[in-house]
C-alpha cells in the first residue's frame, strides 16, 4: 500500500503496547480508519508505528482499555529536519539536489525505438531529431498523438505506432505493414512507353494496354521500347483511321546477363594482439565528460571497446549522466600471405553475397559461371549470371495523343 | 447479474503469496497475536495463522498484511 509509504515520510511514532488488551487498541485504532503498519508482538508487548496526529486523537481510548503505552520512536521528513537543522550545508546540498531531480525530470535523456524490421533504428532516430524530439527536449514540448501521426504519414511502411513518455523515457514501437503499399504513380497523361532497362532477351511479354514492339526471344538493348503507349483505331475495312494515347501496362520480363568480377591480393595485414590492454572510467554528465586515463601510457594502435551504463532512478527516471568502462587493447599490424584455399574461400564469399542479392529480390537465376584464377599476387574470381528479370521503365512518349488512364511502373523523369 | 460475494454477504478475502506473504480483507478485527499465532475474526468464523516470525506489515480498515513464515492457516467455527 503506498499510503503507508507516505505516512512514514510524513511524521510518525513507534510505540510499545504492553498489557492484558492490546489487542482491543489495534482494533479501536481500525475502526477509527487510523492506518498501523510495523505490527511486530513480542511475548508481552507489541510495538506499532502510526501517524502522530492519529497517535495525539488516542489519548481517550488510552483511558478505555487496560493497556501502558510508551513512545519509543519518533520518525519522518520533519523529525529528519529537526534533527539536521543545524547543518545548513547538508540540507541545503539535499534541497539543492530534490531541485535539480525536479527540473531534470522536465527532459527527456533516453528514447527507446522497438519494432523496426525493415527500417532502421537509426532512421527513426534521426527522423525524432529532424522533428526537434531528442535528448534534453522538454516534455512539455511533446505531443505523443502528433509524433505517431507525423510518423504513420512519413514512413508507408509504419501501419501502427505508439509514443509513450514515461518519466524521462520515451518509448516508439512501430509494426510495420507486411507489404509495402503499392506507390501511388503521380497521375499520368498522354502517352507513356514501356522501355527496356537492361540489355536482355525476351522470355515472356504480356501486353495489358499499349502495343506490343517486341516478341518473345527477341534481343533487347537498354533503352529499347517493348511497349507503346498507343493503339491504332481502325475502322471496318482495316484502315487505321487515327491513333489513340495511352498510358502503356504490361509485364515483360528477359534474361539479362549480370557479370562479376573481384580481385583480392594474396598479402594482407594481419591484425595480431599483444596482449597488453588497461581499463579506464569515465563519467559524462550532459555533455561534461571526465576521463581517468591520465597516467596510463598511450599505446601506438589500440582497439576499444566501450559499454556505457545511463543512470537511472526507479520509474522509467533517467538522468543524463553517463558511467562508461573503456577497454582499450592494443595491436599492430603483420604482413601476411593467404594459403590458396584461403583466398579462394575468401573470394567464393564474395560470390555468394552477390547471388544472394538476387534470392532476396526473388530473381531466379538461370545460369551461373564462376572461374577462379589464383597467382602469386592475386586472385581474381569471375562470374556471370543469367537472371530473368522484370526490365520496364515508363518514358514519355512525344507524340501528340489522347489522354488515357494510368498504371504503376518505374517512371523516368 | 452477479454481483461479488464479498460485497454483498461481506465474506473475508484471503490472498497467499508462496508461504511468505497473506493479505486479508473484510475482517472485524485481531482476536489475539503474537509472533507464532494470529486469530482474526471475520463474519462467520474466525481465521487463524499459524508460523513463526509472524509481523503485520500494515494493518488498516479496509485490508491487512501477514509476512512470516506461515505453517498452518485455517478456519475455526464457534
Amino acid at each position: 500500500m503506498s499510503g503507508i509509504g507516505f505516512h512514514k515520510l510524513y511524521h510518525y511514532v513507534k510505540l510499545e503496547i504492553s498489557g492484558k488488551h492490546r489487542e482491543r487498541f489495534l482494533n479501536l485504532c481500525r475502526k477509527r480508519k487510523y492506518p498501523i503498519w510495523d505490527v511486530r508482538m513480542g511475548q508481552e508487548d507489541v510495538s506499532i508505528c502510526m501517524r502522530t496526529c492519529d497517535y495525539r486523537d488516542t489519548f481517550e481510548l488510552q483511558k478505555r482499555i487496560d493497556c501502558q503505552i510508551r513512545v519509543t520512536k519518533e520518525g519522518g521528513i520533519f523529525v529528519f529536519l529537526k534533527k539536521y537543522r543545524k547543518r545548513e550545508c547538508f540540507l541545503l546540498g539535499l534541497t539543492a539536489c530534490l531541485l535539480l531531480l525536479w527540473f531534470v525530470n522536465g527532459f527527456i535523456w533516453k528514447i527507446d525505438v522497438a519494432g523496426c524490421e525493415r527500417l532502421s533504428d537509426v532512421q527513426l532516430l534521426n527522423w525524432l531529431e529532424e522533428h526537434k524530439v531528442g535528448l534534453g527536449t522538454k516534455k512539455s514540448m511533446l505531443s505523443c498523438q502528433g509524433i505517431e501521426e507525423e510518423l504513420r504519414e512519413s514512413f508507408d511502411e509504419i501501419a501502427w505506432t505508439s509514443v509513450k513518455l514515461e518519466g524521462t523515457k520515451l518509448t516508439v514501437e512501430i509494426k510495420e505493414r507486411l507489404e509495402l503499399p503499392q506507390t501511388n504513380a503521380p497521375d499520368l497523361t498522354g502517352s507513356y512507353d514501356l522501355v527496356a532497362t537492361e540489355n536482355g532477351v525476351i522470355s515472356s511479354i504480356y501486353t495489358r494496354c499499349g502495343t506490343a514492339q517486341v516478341l518473345a526471344g527477341d534481343s533487347v538493348s537498354k533503352g529499347a521500347v517493348l511497349i507503346r503507349g498507343s493503339f491504332d483505331l481502325v475502322d471496318d475495312s482495316g484502315t487505321v483511321t487515327s491513333s489513340c494515347a495511352v498510358v502503356a501496362d504490361g509485364d515483360v520480363k528477359a534474361k539479362v546477363l549480370h557479370d562479376y568480377e573481384i580481385s583480392i591480393p594474396m598479402t594482407y595485414q594481419d591484425k595480431i594482439y599483444t596482449g597488453r590492454t588497461y581499463r579506464t572510467i569515465s563519467v559524462q554528465i550532459g555533455s561534461l565528460r571526465l576521463h581517468t586515463d591520465f597516467f596510463h601510457k598511450k599505446y601506438k594502435a589500440t582497439e576499444t571497446i566501450c559499454a556505457t551504463r545511463q543512470l537511472k532512478l526507479p520509474n522509467s527516471f533517467y538522468l543524463p549522466v553517463y558511467f562508461s568502462e573503456t577497454l582499450q587493447k592494443e595491436y599492430y599490424y603483420k604482413k601476411k600471405t593467404y594459403a590458396k584455399s584461403q583466398v579462394e574461400a575468401l573470394a567464393n564469399e564474395n560470390w555468394d553475397r552477390f547471388l544472394q542479392k538476387f534470392v532476396q529480390k526473388g530473381i531466379p537465376i538461370i545460369v551461373k559461371n564462376v572461374k577462379i584464377v589464383t597467382d602469386e599476387k592475386v586472385c581474381t574470381l569471375t562470374g556471370c549470371v543469367e537472371a530473368e528479370e522484370s526490365i520496364t521503365k515508363y518514358k514519355k512518349n512525344h507524340d501528340p495523343v489522347i489522354q488515357a488512364e494510368s498504371t504503376n511502373h518505374e517512371i523516368e523523369n | 447479474m452477479e454481483l461479488p460475494p464479498d460485497l454483498i454477504e461481506g465474506h473475508m478475502i484471503l490472498t497467499a503469496v508462496g508461504r511468505h506473504e497473506i493479505r486479508v480483507e473484510n475482517y472485524r478485527g485481531i482476536l489475539s497475536c503474537d509472533c507464532e499465532q494470529i486469530i482474526l475474526l471475520t463474519r462467520d468464523c474466525r481465521l487463524v495463522i499459524q508460523g513463526k516470525r509472524l509481523f503485520i506489515k500494515y494493518y488498516t480498515a479496509e485490508e491487512m498484511m501477514i509476512t512470516g513464515i506461515f505453517l498452518s492457516i485455517f478456519f475455526e467455527v464457534s
